[in-house]
């Protein structure tokens, strides 16, 4: 079990060589399938389409070679296409490219070829029991980094790649910028950096509600706490962008 | 309510990943989460089965009408724990009649259709609110992943029925032979399209399996709607702000107080002179959970370098040409003829494409094929090493006759760089006659070692010698003798192109 300290989240730490730690954000089975549904399209699609000009070529060739290279197409299809675009250069088929998804290394690198033939051969297994995809759902949702067991067997993950649009509506600027009285960390930084750009999205009293949690800091509470932490906020951000 | 307990990290996330949140939530407490879920509707499906045990579809109707129950009292679960609560079994045993009770009608009848119900139901039963209230309320907490929301419930009706299915599949998989008379029935009669012609036993499978894959699906369905409620919070409310503004003041009021603690401390320093051993202090600080080492183990493949190109470019025949009617005049005979020679042409332009696509293939994962064929003689395609340790060993920047212009520059006093043209040209001249793979990285040692693998092509005995005297004089100024110089400016192996 995981220890009451740790708190629960969708994230993959990454240290890097530097000491700098990254997070990748996991992604889980809704949005995947929603990615395989555009593959089975785009697929689908390019099935009819050469399904049509075989049909035409089979008069030339006899509609047995018509029908073996469209049997051939079938198999590179289901079993190579996402081999080959996940092995590329963005790790992704069309269709994760599509919602943002990504497949990696746990470290964060890029998989390898040898990775996306075992994660995409497995999905025969994943799809399991018949087509319904069943094993890797289960597999997906049982496993803390919603990996399903191609995953499992490759050692990859899918992580989302694109990163949000976070809506910030920030408050009127402030009139003056205050120097905090105690150094600050850099979480607490960051936090007083949230505080001003998301300010706009709280209610007044809200607004108020939180900044009395760090009155200790500001050294007033209610509206004028609000302004003083604004004011903090703003020195901060002048000192980094000097 | 504590937000400083909250066992899940509080930060604002995009939809998908509140519905992520959800569901790592609804993983971490699953075997809970599926027994409360069922003890929800214990009492009534006995109930229902016994009523209605001739007519299985009638009960599963049923079954799904009632579900919102069930998913209130996953949804009471998930909540308390994420609030570090852990719900006793006398605790939910008292939950589920107001489960059923509270707000019957509106719940399982005008909301029962609603495709936003795993947010919304988190909005009537953990803030209590009602009528307008809970309208303006609840359009507010959906203003953030109202989509995903959406998708999510209808993605998880679609995957309870899917599901079903693959238990269908299981169960039928795992009968022994001549044991599935009663799929095969069933089997047969969904195929005509008669669901009311299955026989009792396989509407009961059918049932059975629905059931199984509707709970399944409703705990991550709720968890799923669950974590969109906290992210739309987190979002409106500033919670993830709130609990660091909490952390800091914490840690600015402990500064004082430690400030003020050690102040007395200092007036009395006399007196509290050290209590305990040092060791004990030491372990005691070690012992805390930040100094375990932990350890992760990361398979590093063979082939780092993915430097391939844009994936490929496939194109998949030429026109598609589907539009010709085949209602034309003329004889059929003229117009199989055309179609005859259009195919023709079709079939060659596809062959030229599929063979241009394994081309560009091929072109693409070239490095991957060149490391198979490792260092046999071939001629190795990738960058030559230009720079080595310093010293520039492409054939440009040496002079023609290498043993010749070394053998000068030593008579002319100018010792080191005699020495250091012979050790670079005798590296240049591996790389480019001898076709040894030296990198930029390589070390002298490394040099000697790559060498000596390529075996006598590259002169191992020679370059040996050579590098002895070239360490000699790069770290110990240590200057061979004359002759020791001539014999090597003599004895210089490699193919010169006065000789050539």
């Amino acid at each position: 079990m995981e220890s009451p300290l740790a708190k629960l989240d969708t994230l993959q730490a990454v240290e890097l060589a530097e000491g700098v730690e990254i997070r990748l954000r996991i992604a889980g089975p809704v949005l995947r399938a929603n990615a395989y549904a555009i593959d089975l399209l785009i697929r689908l699609g390019i099935v009819i389409v050469t399904g049509i000009c075989l049909s035409f070529a089979g008069l030339a060739l006899g509609e047995r070679v018509a029908d073996g290279l469209m049997l051939l197409i079938w198999f590179f299809l289901g079993w190579w296409y996402p081999v080959l675009f996940e092995a590329g250069k963005r790790g992704a088929t069309p269709g994760k490219r599509s919602v943002g998804l990504r497949v990696v290394q746990p470290s964060g690198a890029p998989i390898t070829l040898g990775q996306a033939i075992i994660r995409n051969f497995l999905r025969f297994i994943d799809g399991m029991p018949a087509i319904t995809y069943g094993f890797g759902l289960v597999s997906c949702l049982a496993t803390k980094r919603f990996q399903r067991l191609g995953d499992l067997a490759a050692g990859t993950l899918v992580v989302y790649d694109r990163l949000p649009q976070e809506p910030s509506v920030a408050a009127p600027p402030p009139m003056s910028s205050v120097r905090p009285p105690v150094a600050l960390t850099a979480d607490e930084v960051r936090s007083l950096g949230m505080f001003r750009d998301r300010a706009g999205l709280w209610s007044e009293a809200r607004r108020c509600e939180i900044a009395d949690h760090a009155a200790v800091l500001s050294g007033a509470r209610g509206k004028a706490g609000v302004s003083r932490l604004m004011a903090m906020a703003h020195w901060l951000q002048e000192k980094r962008d000097s | 309510m504590r937000l400083e307990d909250v066992t899940a990290e509080i930060r604002p996330r995009s939809d998908w990943e509140a519905v992520d949140l959800g569901f790592a939530m609804a993983r971490r407490s699953f075997w809970r989460c599926l027994s409360v879920w069922w003890l929800a509707l214990l009492l009534p499906t006995v109930v229902g089965i016994f009523l209605l045990r001739d007519h299985a579809f009638a009960f599963a109707t049923l079954f799904w009408w009632w579900r919102p129950v069930a998913s209130r009292m996953v949804l009471f679960e998930l909540s308390r724990r994420l609030f570090g609560e852990a719900p006793t079994w006398r605790q939910i045993w008292k939950e589920i009649p107001r489960a059923w009770s509270r707000r019957f009608f509106y719940r399982l009848a005008w909301s029962r259709f609603s495709p936003w119900a795993a947010v919304t139901m988190p909005v009537e039963d953990l803030e209590g609110l009602r009528g307008q209230a809970y309208q303006q309320r609840a359009k507010l907490v959906m203003r953030r992943g109202e989509s995903a929301a959406f998708r999510l419930t209808v993605g998880g009706s679609l995957a309870s029925v899917w599901l079903m299915f693959g238990w269908l599949g299981m169960v039928n998989m795992l009968l022994p032979e001549g044991q599935d008379g009663v799929f095969q029935e069933a089997w047969q009669a969904m195929r005509a399209g008669e669901l009311g012609e299955i026989g009792l036993a396989g509407s009961w499978i059918l049932v059975g399996c629905y059931l199984v894959a509707l709970s399944l699906t409703d705990i991550f369905v709720t968890g799923g709607g669950f974590g969109i409620y906290v992210n739309s919070r987190t979002w409106i409310e500033g919670w993830d702000v709130e609990l660091a503004f909490k952390r800091m003041a914490n840690r600015i009021g402990m500064l004082s107080k430690l400030l003020v603690a050690s102040c007395f401390l200092f007036l009395q320093l006399p007196s509290g002179a050290a209590e305990r051993p040092p060791e004990e202090v030491i372990r005691e600080v070690k012992s805390h959970p930040d100094f375990e080492v932990q350890k992760m183990e990361v398979p590093v493949p063979d082939d780092s370098s993915s430097e391939g190109g844009s994936s490929s470019s496939r194109s998949t025949g030429g026109s598609p040409g589907g539009s010709t009617s085949p209602s034309a005049g003329g004889s059929m005979d003229w117009f199989y003829q055309l179609m005859r020679g259009f195919g023709t042409v079709l079939l060659v332009v596809c062959l030229v494409a599929g063979l241009a696509f394994i081309a560009c293939l091929l072109w693409t994962f070239r490095h991957l094929l060149r490391d198979r064929s490792g260092i046999d003689g071939g001629p190795s395609a990738g960058a030559k090493a230009r720079v080595v340790m310093g010293m520039e060993v492409t054939p440009e920047s040496l002079p023609e006759d290498i043993p010749d212009t070394a053998w000068r520059w030593w008579c002319e006093g100018r010792r080191h760089e005699s020495l250091a043209l012979l050790y670079r040209g005798a590296i240049s001249r591996s790389i480019e006659l001898a076709r040894v793979e030296i990198l930029e990285s390589d070390t002298e040692g490394d040099c000697l070692k790559r060498i000596c693998e390529a075996g006598s092509r590259a002169h191992p005995g020679y370059f040996k010698g050579l590098t002895g005297f070239w360490l000699g004089l790069a770290y110990a100024k240590d200057f061979p003798a004359n002759d020791e110089v001539q014999g090597l400016c003599q004895q210089w192996p490699y193919a010169e192109r006065r000789q050539a």
